[in-house]
């Protein structure tokens, strides 16, 4: 296996969280994890069900509080952030549950966000996501996938430096998982450090920069998605011996 | 969330006025005025009731990625209710 998480030198990141440790009673479920973001690049953090990556997310958003470790944002090291505090830094973050509330409809989502941010591109990633149709209906009436579908057009029009977001593919069809992908890649075009995770390794290895292996409760740092696919024990271990990268299973 | 408050600080009034006449004989409308202790408890009351429906509704997230950290939200509304509870003794005399 690779050796735990070491930044590569010289690497500016515009999100770092790094040493995290976090216990829920007797389990631990983080020990010495790390999570770094980068700007203009898509970070995907793979691991099987329960290997702590929602909680590392969590942590790295300020929503949860570690036990141990320090989460940087552009340069404000802290061992205990909250998300109201990196929002005002720069990030956002797109909890695997729901950002936006059902109590609520979509233009008033958008309305908060303009009256905090400024309207400046509201319009362009409402068509960008293409929820226009969507505007008036209360979120608590929309699917899934229209939901992610509205919270990534906040994110678009929120443009953050840092984006994190947790498992945006999941219930998805495959056609909306390739078109909720490309919105992340395109946010990360922009500038942003997008930071995302999830089980549909295929189309996320398309779209990432970057691999974090999240297994036994700490991180691995893999490299490209050309280098995970080499990476023997990650494929063993994670991906399995049918996976291929084009869709294909291999025999 | 204002008229949150605003519904739970009528209702939780309304039901220790009607209390404290039935119980205590304390005439209305002063009925109506708990006491400092007892305002207190309301407020605290409604914060946490305002909180967890805020959480059950995901509006907690959504305002923390507006840069609106649960203790602004829960400043906002101990203000609401201190303004509510100045209105309540203005208006009783």
């Amino acid at each position: 296996m690779t050796a735990p998480s070491h930044d590569p030198p010289g690497s500016e990141y515009a999100l770092r969280a790094e040493g995290i440790g976090k216990s829920f009673g007797r389990v631990q479920a983080l020990k010495a994890a790390s999570l770094w973001g980068e700007a203009g690049k898509v970070t995907t953090l793979l691991g099987r069900n329960g290997a702590g990556k929602t909680t590392l997310m969590k942590i790295a958003a300020g929503v949860l509080r570690p036990d141990y470790g320090v989460v940087s944002l552009v340069g404000d090291a802290r061992e205990n952030h909250s998300l109201a505090r990196l929002a005002r830094l720069g990030l956002m973050y797109v909890p695997q549950e729901q950002l936006i509330s059902p109590a609520y409809r979509v233009r008033d989502h958008l309305r908060s966000l303009a009256t905090t941010f400024g309207s400046a591109g509201i319009e362009g990633a409402i068509s960008e996501m293409r929820i226009e149709s969507l505007l008036d209906q209360r979120v608590a009436s929309l699917s899934g996938g229209e939901r992610m579908r509205v919270s990534l057009a906040l994110a678009l029009a929120r443009a953050p430096k840092v984006l994190i977001v947790d498992e945006p593919l999941i219930r998805l069809s495959p056609h909306n998982q390739e078109d909720l992908a490309n919105s992340l890649r395109t946010l990360a075009d922009r500038g942003a450090a997008v930071i995302t995770s999830g089980h549909d390794a295929r189309v996320l290895l398309s779209i990432s920069d970057v691999i974090l292996w999240c297994v036994a409760g700490t991180t691995h740092h893999i490299g490209t998605p050309t280098e995970a696919l080499a990476h023997s024990q990650f494929r063993r271990e994670y991906l399995g011996s049918t996976f291929s990268a084009d869709g294909e299973p291999t025999t | 969330m204002v008229m949150r408050v605003l519904i739970l600080w009528l209702f939780l009034h309304g039901a220790s006025g009607w209390g404290s006449t039935a119980m205590l004989d304390t005439p209305f409308p002063q009925s109506l005025i708990p006491s400092p202790t007892g305002t207190i408890f309301l407020i605290a009351v409604i914060v946490v009731v305002v909180r967890l429906e805020m959480g059950r509704r995901s509006e907690i997230v959504f305002l923390a990625n507006l840069g609106h950290s649960s203790g602004k939200i829960a400043l906002l509304v101990v203000g609401a209710c201190i303004l509510l509870e100045i209105g309540l003794r203005a208006a009783v005399g």
